[in-house]
């Protein structure tokens, strides 16, 4: 690419939308846009990139599968002491005694700490009462059963329909309350050519992270050093910083450093009462100390994706338009009754009167955290099944009805493209031979998204270095929790430089580094990627500048491209520019200027899903065979990644619909299936084909148009996967997982 | 965190030695084989030995050998990666090899021997916890407690028999080898099995499984099924082991056993009796299905529906029945 100028002040022209999938005509716009002063110009549709969008592998992959990428799990210090947490065993009631003396005196221990004191309340299984530091997790183990921690205990419950507040429900499972009465919905609901109710059930899934939470703990004096396992390296940094000084401990420095994460899939922004009492057993240690939550721990004290009991009731005018839409909802959430709430697509029913309400229920367990787009896989799976039964009732097939009634343009054309790639006509039109063994069927659901990353956060920023050597590094001190920031990150600076991405190290996770996000939302990559663009543009400048002196040219016929820099036929290689750059390396920080005001193009994300299963009659076993997603997330900028967050989405989904559960045993309030050998995951042999379509769009919101992956295909796929169960059998199955007791009941109750 | 208690580890260089350490420690002492089934049990704390005999220097234990007479006798030692893929095996006992390959993941058969399969503890979703999961309920009948969280009412105890090659070579009517104080004695393998989740062996503690002997290929074909509810991974929810003699075409003797629904390898006696005397049609074999709902005896213990186990043991019968053919 050539040395662009500055942005001009009556704004820069340029083409936002797409180009057509499949044959399809392209969506192509042109956009005046104004860039903040300072800032990169805007890449646009027809920006000719050599790395953004191809096929670039993981950068930390190797580092990854061989091991030497290290965790928080991973990283000890000589002298280093092990820590474990002492649980309270009620689910509900008041710590009544706590004698710490004799753990104190155990061999090898370095630190106790109370984490709850006498009089306190207990709220579930799992709450942390106090914490032990010692020479090994032995010592540890010994120690923490000297503790004698005594309770006075409270009548629990772990069944949110159990509770006072719970709606009724009848020997069907469906909601019996009377709808409260409302003119406008009544109305349209009562004028409706076809009408249909139904109640859908979910249960509480873990986040099942494959690194538990917790982390190391390194005091220097008053300076403190924390690895930690989590989502939010600055959100740790201000929650442990704060709850230091709370209790009276004086830190001068606080460093986080997050550089690889196993999972976190949003349980892990707060840096949680682990962190917290790492730090503590460190203080009084005198020692650095690691804290690590085992598998029990991991499901039970670390959050959750509620439960959730939703009932929807909706109207039909002749032509298909869905006229009437009442929605009402419950959440099965933990003791502080928050987090529980669902989300439901709203892109559908844009002509009809609408209602929802929704209400928490508080249970005795831990509290819900935002689990991969909370509450959308739940409200999706409700939703999204009630629209194929009130499509079936009105003689409509399900694709038909969603492009009838689906008002997202971008998405319409993925319906298309989708329907046609996955031969969703001819699989529909399959009928099962009522006495064959195994029935198949076809389901479809959407998925939607909407962020922009945070914008306007100038504090956000990547620092971007070329040293003498030719080496480059693009720094940000966010995490990269999986997705692959770093991957981005070297995609974005590489390009801008005209060099491979192999050539750009990549570094996060160090909170010694320029600010980021949480990673929640799907906001990493849509916040960053134009303050990493903006950095490498402005060290590239730097470098222009030095060449063009060299080679005595004005700067802007200087080049960056194809690992040269230049101009004409006097182009150096890359390493011989950047010997113009002395001991002192380019060192540029870019910031995250305001998306562009003008709001050129549609601004959320699309996708669909289609799904296809196969049903043994005989034992209920649903198998998903075959599964297609059409994704859009903004700019496409690391293919293989991209494509990799959809597929473990849509396994992630497969496993929602059909395996993953809670199972709290009632009279205990604990966790009956709390380890990875009774909570089912869905394994690899249980894996349908896979495909996913990545689709580009040029959104034109800021100088990268980055949008957010994470989530939005994580909504679509349990809905599919329920979709296709009710096609195969001819009658919804409302209530997730699916497991084969409940399609032998519902085979059972078919009126053929 | 789940730890290992400290124990003394002995690595005795014959049989009788190790019977003889093992009668000396009593109920302190136990044998370890691959130890997947022990080492994790003894984390949890459901078995406490402090004394663990390692099997690993036995001589004997090691082999899979054709006997003159056609039978084959299995060493328990022999891991069930060498098992799964004996090409004796493959060919001749097909159903036997399969039960095999079914067992949780290749990482733990490499480890996992066919003597602790046949020795494998029962299981239950309240018992397979922690120790301090167990105690803050407690604790249960089967360790450290007093009563049955599954049947609260109950005498006894029903955690579920979950070995994968016990319910086929029960039926198969294989024999075991045992060596105790007394020397060696032999046994149809069924019979080493009880109808209880704690005393589930009728074995001596001290006595030390030797050999498996498979019965010499010939007129009979026998079958394993297992119903879990992935592919991978998980211990049987149903694990159905058919053996059917045959003569010119018709059965002359048939074992059902119904593995994962009780705790022993329970035999459908009502489906064998439907099909000795007559040929195995596919009527035949519905029906001998249908007849085996009634012996399942699932509880609420382990993974899925209670109900929904007992209604498809029917279909895993017929299945394995099919396979037969
Ligand atoms: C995650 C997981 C999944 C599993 N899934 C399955 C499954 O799907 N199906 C299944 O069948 N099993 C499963 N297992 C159980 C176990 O791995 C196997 O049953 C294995 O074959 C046990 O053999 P081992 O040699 O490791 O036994 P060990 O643990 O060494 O011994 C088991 C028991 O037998 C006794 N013992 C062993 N050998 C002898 C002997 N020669 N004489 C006397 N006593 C002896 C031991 O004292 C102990 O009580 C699973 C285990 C785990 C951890
Ligand atoms: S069946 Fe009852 S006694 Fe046996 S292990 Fe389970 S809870 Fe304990």
């Amino acid at each position: 690419m050539s040395y662009e100028p500055k942005n001009p002040r009556d704004g820069v022209e340029i083409t936002v939308g797409y180009r057509g999938l499949g044959g399809q005509p392209d969506r192509l716009e042109k956009r005046t846009v104004q860039p903040a002063e300072g800032d990169a110009p805007p890449w646009d549709a027809n920006t000719p990139f050599a790395v953004v969008g191809t096929d670039v592998d993981r950068t930390d992959g190797i580092a990854k599968a061989s091991g030497r990428a290290k965790y928080a799990y991973d990283i000890t210090f000589p002298g280093m002491l092990q820590a474990m947490i002492l649980r309270s065993t009620v689910a509900r009631g008041v710590l009544t005694g706590l004698e710490l003396d004799e753990a104190r005196k155990m061999p090898g221990i370095g630190a106790v700490v109370a984490l709850k004191e006498i009089g306190n309340k207990v709220r579930f299984v799992g709450d942390a009462i106090a914490a032990v530091a010692g020479t090994t997790l032995h010592a540890v183990r010994d120690a923490i059963e000297k503790i004698r921690a005594t309770y006075e205990a409270e009548a629990h419950n772990v069944d949110f329909l159990q509770l006072p507040d719970a709606p009724m429900l009848g020997i069907a499972g469906d909601i019996d309350d009377e709808w409260p009465a409302d003119e406008n919905v009544d109305g349209a609901l009562a004028a409706a050519k076809v009408t249909h109710t139904g109640t859908y059930r979910t249960e509480v899934q873990t986040h099942s992270s494959l690194e538990t939470h917790g982390g190391v703990a390194k005091w220097n004096g008053k300076d403190l050093e924390v690895w930690n396992s989590t989502q939010a390296t600055f959100g740790v940094r201000g929650e442990l910083a704060g709850a230091l000084k709370a209790r009276g401990i004086e830190v001068e420095s606080l460093t986080v450093h997050a550089e690889f994460i196993g999972g976190g899939f949003g349980s892990k922004f707060s840096a949680g009462i682990e962190a917290l009492a790492g730090c503590l057993l460190a203080k009084e240690a005198n020692a650095p100390v690691k804290l690590m939550l085992d598998r029990f721990e991991e499901h039970t004290c670390t959050g959750n994706r509620p439960s959730a009991l939703m009932q929807v009731r909706a109207g039909l005018d002749d032509k298909g338009t869905i006229t009437a839409w009442d929605w009402r909802s419950f959440g099965g959430c933990g003791f502080n009754g928050g987090g529980g709430s669902v989300a439901v697509p709203n892109y559908y029913t844009s002509q009809a009167k609408k209602r929802a309400s929704h209400k928490e229920l508080a249970m005795d367990t831990d509290p819900a955290r935002p689990m991969r787009a909370p509450g959308h896989p739940q409200g999706w799976f409700g939703a999204e099944l009630f629209l194929d039964e009130l499509a079936a009732k009105a003689g409509i097939d399900p694709l038909e009805f969603r492009l009838h009634n689906d008002d997202q343009t971008i998405r319409q054309d993925q319906w298309r493209f989708g329907a046609e790639r996955f031969g969703w006509q001819k699989a529909r039109a399959r009928t099962n031979d009522p006495k064959a063994r195994y029935w198949h069927g076809v389901g479809l659901a959407s998925a939607r998204w909407g962020t922009l990353g945070n914008a306007g956060r100038p504090a956000h920023g990547i620092t971007c270095r070329i040293h003498q050597d030719g080496t480059v590094e693009s720094r940000s001190g966010a995490q990269d929790c999986g997705p692959g920031l770093k991957t981005v990150m070297a995609i974005i600076t590489a390009e801008e430089l005209g060099l491979p991405a192999e050539r750009v190290k990549a570094v996060s996770g160090h909170t010694s580094d320029p600010s980021g996000p949480a990673s929640g939302g799907s906001t990493t990559t849509p916040s960053l990627a134009p303050a990493v663009r903006h950095s490498a543009w402005l060290a590239r400048q730097q470098l222009v500048e030095l060449v063009a002196k060299h080679l005595g040219v004005p700067e802007n016929q200087v080049a960056c491209t194809g690992g040269k820099v230049g101009a004409g036929t006097a182009m150096l290689p890359w390493n011989e520019a950047c010997k113009l750059i002395g001991p002192n390396p380019i060192e540029a920080r870019g910031k995250r200027f305001d998306n562009y005001k003008q709001d050129p193009f549609f601004r959320g994300v699309c996708g669909c899903q289609f799904a296809e299963v196969e049903v043994d009659t005989w034992t209920g076993i649903v198998r998903t065979t075959r599964m297609l997603a059409i994704q859009d997330c903004g700019v496409v900028i690391a293919k293989k990644l991209a494509e990799s967050q959809v597929l473990g989405a849509m396994i992630q989904g497969v496993s929602y619909a059909l395996h993953e559960q809670r199972i709290m045993d009632r009279t205990s309030g604990r966790m009956l299936n709390g380890d990875f050998l009774r909570y089912k995951i869905t394994g690899p042999k249980d894996l349908p084909q896979l495909e996913c379509i990545m689709h580009t769009v040029h959104n034109g919101h800021a100088n990268t148009s980055a949008a957010g992956l994470g989530e939005p295909p994580s909504v679509a796929a349990p809905a599919a996967v329920a979709n296709a169960v009710f096609h195969a059998l001819g009658v919804p199955l409302r209530h997730l997982p699916i497991t084969p007791d409940k399609v032998l009941a519902a085979l059972a109750n078919r009126k053929v | 965190m789940l730890r290992l208690p400290t124990f003394t580890y002995h690595r005795p260089k014959t049989a009788a030695e190790a019977v003889a350490i093992a009668s000396e420690h009593g109920k302190q002492a136990m044998y370890v084989a691959g130890g997947t089934d022990l080492y994790p049990n003894m984390k949890r704390r459901h078995q406490t030995p402090t004394q663990v005999i390692s099997l690993q220097d036995v001589p004997g234990l090691h082999a899979v050998e054709v006997l003159p007479d056609g039978r084959t006798a299995i060493g328990a030692m022999v891991t069930l990666t060498e098992l799964e893929k004996h090409p004796h095996l493959l060919q001749h006992y097909p159903g036997f090899a399969h039960a095999v390959r079914e067992i949780s993941t290749p990482l733990l058969r490499n480890m996992g021997t066919i003597g602790g399969n046949l020795l494998l503890d029962t299981r239950c979703s309240y018992y397979d916890q922690g120790h301090e999961w167990r105690e803050s309920i407690d604790f249960c009948m089967k360790k450290d407690g007093a009563i049955c969280w599954v049947a609260p009412g109950s005498p006894r105890c029903w955690a579920v028999q979950s070995s994968d090659t016990v319910p086929v070579v029960c039926a198969m009517e294989a024999d075991v080898e045992l060596v105790g104080n007394a020397g060696t004695r032999t046994q149809k393998a069924g019979d080493l099995y009880r109808d209880d989740g704690i005393q589930y062996l009728t074995k001596k503690p001290e006595e030390l499984l030797t050999r498996l002997v498979l019965p010499a290929p010939g007129t009979w074909k026998a079958s394993y099924l297992k119903l879990r509810r992935r592919d991978t991974f998980d211990f049987p929810i149903l694990g159905v082991g058919v053996c059917l003699w045959f003569e010119g075409g018709i059965i002359t003797k048939a074992n059902i056993r119904l593995g994962g629904a009780g705790s022993y390898a329970i035999p459908a006696s009502d489906s064998e009796k439907l099909l000795v005397g007559q040929k195995l049609t596919d009527e035949l074999i519905a029906a001998a299905g249908a007849a085996a709902m009634k012996p399942a005896r699932t509880m609420d213990n382990t993974d899925q529906d209670v109900y929904w186990r007992k209604k498809v043991a029917p279909v895993f019968v017929a299945r394995a029945l099919e396979a037969c053919k």
